[in-house]
């Protein structure tokens, strides 16, 4: 123990005497940290709140992290997931070789073999049945290089726009929300706003869950102030709750009636910002009964007509309090508390949200109306108190929505329908006059639709795991298992997962810092990191698996570089922000800092976008410059938005709302976090909470073994009372992690008809004893 | 006794006076930190030095837990047993990074190796005081693990009536005029 010791010793020393901070600023940090281990810095792998994670390494290794203290997201500190960042990477079932599949089983090949075979299904689709039967389904954790290369090779490569993020499940609802009100996506605060407010309005947000490290800023926040006040609007009792001065229970879809609630009382009392709305506003109502998107083929445009403010108090008169008690079940006195609230001019008041209000039926719509009352009374743009829209995925904001994957966009805010947006990129890119279709491609749930009617026959899923996350899951699932031979199914993923089990071509890819990339976060910071760590086995980065097919497709025109190809897809693509508002920072600042938030204008970032003098876009005459929104002559849309019903509402044979989501220790599908021992040992499987007094009337206990049945499909569950959260009486809530427990056949796939992100939290279902 | 000798015996008593307090205030622990059970303790609820202890207990509930019922000074709990104070009552989140355990059990094996980096600091005198061998994020009270309520495992601090533990205890890594202990020489040889 002695030798090994000074061995030790040894080492460190001689390790402390090179240890070098790859590429970062803090090492007054480091110097607290083991030097015998090799630091740099990255952006945490897995939610939108895009914690700085200084990461330790040895031997091309990931050994410990910790939180980067000079990160301005978290301060140093990291959640339960973060801390334990190194073993997600050391799972031994990770993916090392290409598998092909021959029959029942895999066979390992070469990426040569691999790589040609992916390029001549694609080849093959493209010339007999047109590049619309080919397909790219990414997600919101594409680094930016990745999903720009795949977008590039897509749109401007192959012509199809056929390619889509899992995002479209996750922020599809604040984009267009974001661009119906703004003109343009992702919000005008920051994360600096979360130290500086009177009250936190949390809409249908389990924000100590989902956004721990953000929660923990408002808790401190007060802690600081006594005055400050978190008000909890909910269809379940969470662990948010816990610290929540008012939790306002609420019925699903009450949103709209409570936001539509507080517009009325606001009007009715006069207590609008007249002064700003006449300045900065203008007032529009749109389409009503858009339906639910549940038949394949459907289509829906909203018509926007303009109204006075006259019209909008006249349309909103009938959301009086004790008609919006009715609708969404909170007291008419606490919706009155609350337009007090959003009324009072002294009072900084800050709205977050996140799933419960993007995955939603009229996830657009409810967007529309958190705007609505914030434009009303002037509640935007001033440090403290502002609408803010958290994201779930790393890069939602970075890749899906900036690079622009989704199947109508392209890079800086651009889309496929504008030609003269289609004429920069192929000018950008030297591509072809034409090239990119000016249609949009299909959206997600039109994708899988497509793939399961056999219209697609070559589907490419990298960075996610479709398999499980899509709701009325057995249909699409089912489809691919029983026509196995209509489509062929590429799956790039570190490891294997229900999505890789259906593949017919697997590619092991690299993980987080096995390789470079760039995320962006929900506050519009922009994150860059290197490689710090060796993949194992032959596992490739995706970006890398993109180029090389696309070359063997002669697309390698799109992808000139003999090396460090992400910096020069990133620099690339940062010529398609710059002078659009949307500027990020340069690849070499970037290096040196834990994230910069754009626009980044001569090396300086914006944590207030749209107000002078912290965004050089804005006029500095003006309190808050939407210069975004082109459309309606810069100014801000207040919507209105009506309740409407949810898709599919309990009855007598399916009594019980279903709501799925997260918990703190699993991320996403838990196709990474499950594998860390301590988080699997923290929450090992799925379950079904109930409400007491619904299980002792059923009479279950906790741990009872029950059935959950929708008119679509069922699973298996072990009955959860008061544990992590509480359902209201006639609720379960069931988390969607746990791959064993495929809570996706029972949801529906209903989705907003503006967004076509579907509804996770609402449908009927009942329970029987097993 | 003239003054020259009673000046001798009062710099003898000053002397021995500040020796004794200066013994007092070495580690009365063993030596070899590397095989103290303790230290070995300390690993067993952590992924890896920095990462946060997952709760070594049972749990009744989740959500706003009474951790602080018993964690926020260190309250005597069943069994004899104490409870360690937190070394950061301000944050109130407790969840956010401490894990309840409910199984044993792992959802697929991992081949994740850490390595256990700080064992104990090095000093820069053989009656130096020890360097602070970790890093200090979310352990701003050293009294949580160090003080008569703290860890059993961590070392535990003959003098916890001085509290401005920083005077004397520097982080091991950060820049201070001065010699460094070289790692050639054992920084053990002095207390043995």
């Amino acid at each position: 123990m002695s030798t090994s010791r000074r061995t030790f010793l040894k080492t460190a020393a001689a390790a402390t005497a090179t240890a070098a901070l790859a590429g970062c600023a803090t090492t007054e940090a480091v110097n607290a940290l083991d030097t015998s281990l090799t630091w740099g810095k990255a952006p945490c792998r897995y939610c939108g709140t895009g914690c700085g994670v200084l990461v330790g390494t040895r031997d091309g290794k990931v050994e410990a992290v910790t939180g980067d203290p000079d990160c301005g997201v978290n301060k140093g500190t990291l959640c339960a997931k973060g801390y334990h960042l190194p073993s997600m990477l050391y799972g031994e079932d990770r993916l090392t070789k290409p598998l092909l599949r021959k029959g029942d089983s895999y066979e390992e090949i070469s990426w040569e073999a691999a790589l040609d075979l992916a390029a001549e299904k694609f080849k093959a689709a493209v010339d007999s049945h047109g590049p619309g039967s080919v397909a790219m389904y990414g997600s919101g954790q594409w680094t930016v290089p990745e999903g720009y290369a795949a977008l590039k090779w897509f749109k401007g490569g192959i012509g199809t726009n056929n390619i889509d993020p899992n995002a479209r499940l996750c922020m599809a609802s604040a984009v267009v929300g974001f661009v119906t009100t703004f003109g343009s996506d992702e919000p005008m605060g920051c994360y600096d706003d979360l130290d500086k407010s009177d009250c936190y309005v949390l809409w249908g947000n389990n924000m100590a869950e989902m956004h721990p490290v953000l929660f923990s800023r408002v808790l401190a926040r007060k802690r600081a102030a006594s005055h400050v006040k978190i008000i909890d609007i909910t269809t379940r009792r969470t662990q948010t709750s816990d610290y929540a001065d008012e939790v306002l229970m609420m019925k699903p879809q009450g949103d709209l009636a409570i936001a539509n609630g507080i517009a009325r009382w606001l009007v009715a009392n006069d207590r609008i910002d007249r002064e700003f709305i006449a300045d900065y506003c203008t007032l529009r109502k749109g389409k009503t009964n858009p339906g639910y998107g549940m038949e394949d083929g459907f289509k829906f445009k909203d018509k926007p007509e303009e109204i006075d403010l006259e019209e909008f108090a006249q349309l909103v008169d009938e959301y009086t309090p004790e008609r919006v008690e009715e609708l969404s079940g909170v007291p008419a006195d606490k919706i009155v508390m609350l337009a007090k609230l959003f009324g009072a001019k002294h009072i900084k008041l800050m709205s977050l949200w996140c799933m419960g209000v993007n995955q939603h039926v009229r996830g657009t719509w409810m967007n529309n109306l958190i705007y609505t009352v914030h434009l009303l009374t002037g509640k935007i743009g001033v440090p403290g108190s502002t609408p803010f829209s958290l994201t779930g995925q790393p890069s939602a904001c970075g890749t899906a929505r900036e690079v622009g994957t989704l199947a109508h966009a392209l890079p800086g805010g651009r889309v496929v329908m504008n030609a003269k947006h289609r004429e920069e990129c192929e000018k950008h890119w030297g591509v072809e006059a034409g090239t990119i279709p000016a249609k949009p491609g299909t959206h997600t749930m039109a994708m899988f639709r497509a793939l399961d009617r056999g219209e697609i026959k070559v589907m490419w899923v990298q960075v996610t795991n479709p398999f499980v996350t899509i709701p009325n899951l057995r249909r699409y699932r089912d489809g691919k298992k029983d026509r196995p031979d209509d489509s062929f199914l590429i799956v790039s993923d570190i490891y294997p997962t229900p999505t890789t089990e259906l593949a017919d071509l697997i590619l092991p890819s690299a993980g987080w810092v096995e390789k470079t990339g760039v995320f962006g976060n929900s506050e519009r910071r922009t994150q860059q990191w290197d490689q710090m760590a060796t993949p194992p086995g032959e596992a490739k980065p995706d970006v890398w698996q993109t180029v090389e097919v696309a070359k063997r497709m002669g697309m390698g025109h799109l992808f000139p570089w003999e090396e460090e190809l992400e910096k020069n897809l990133y620099t690339e693509y940062r010529g398609l922000t710059l002078g659009h508002g949307k500027d990020v920072a340069e690849w070499d600042q970037l290096k040196q800092v834990s994230g910069m938030r754009w626009p980044v204008v001569n090396g300086k970032e914006t944590p207030y976008r749209y107000v002078a003098p912290y965004d050089p876009y804005a006029d500095p005459g003006k309190r808050i410059d939407f210069y975004g929104a082109k459309k309606t002559g810069g100014r801000a849309v207040i919507w209105f938005r009506p309740w409407e019903p949810a898709a599919e509402e309990p009855d007598n044979e399916y009594p019980f709302w279903l709501c799925t989501g997260r918990v703190l220790e699993h991320w996403h599908t838990g196709s990474m976090t499950r594998r860390v021992p301590e988080l699997h040992r923290a929450v090992p499987g799925a379950y079904c909470e109930m409400n007491s007094a619904d299980a002792t009337e059923l009479g279950f206990v906790q741990g009872s073994k029950i059935k959950v049945a929708s008119r679509r499909g069922s699973v298996e569950l072990t009955v959860s009372i008061r544990e992590r959260g509480t359902p209201q009486r006639g609720h379960l809530f069931v988390p969607f992690f746990d791959e064993s427990i495929a809570i996706n056949d029972v949801t529906l796939d209903a989705f907003c008809p503006m967004s076509k992100e579907p509804d996770y939290k609402k449908c009927a279902v009942k329970v029987e004893r097993v | 006794m003239g003054d020259r000798e009673l000046a001798a015996w009062a710099l003898s008593l000053l002397i021995v006076g500040s020796l004794a307090v200066v013994v007092k205030m070495l580690p009365a622990g063993p030596a070899d930190a590397y095989e103290r059970p303790g230290y070995i303790g300390l690993r067993e609820n952590r992924a890896f030095d920095g990462a946060p202890p997952t709760v070594p207990h049972e749990v009744a509930g989740l959500g706003r837990s009474d951790c602080l019922d018993c964690h926020a000074e260190g309250n005597a709990v069943d069994d004899g047993d104490q409870a360690k104070p937190t070394p950061h009552p301000e944050l109130e989140l407790c969840q956010q990074c401490h894990l309840a355990q409910l199984t044993g059990d792992s959802f697929r094996a991992n081949h994740y190796d850490a390595t256990w980096a700080y064992p104990l600091g090095a000093r820069a005198q053989p009656m130096g005081p020890w360097e602070i061998p970790h890093p200090l994020t979310m352990r701003e009270n050293c009294l949580g693990c160090h003080g008569p309520e703290g860890d059993e495992r961590a070392l535990r601090t003959t003098h916890p009536e001085h509290i401005r533990c920083e005077q004397c205890h520097i982080p091991a890594q950060a820049d201070y005029p001065g010699p460094r202990p070289d790692a050639e020489i054992d920084p053990w040889q002095t207390v043995r």
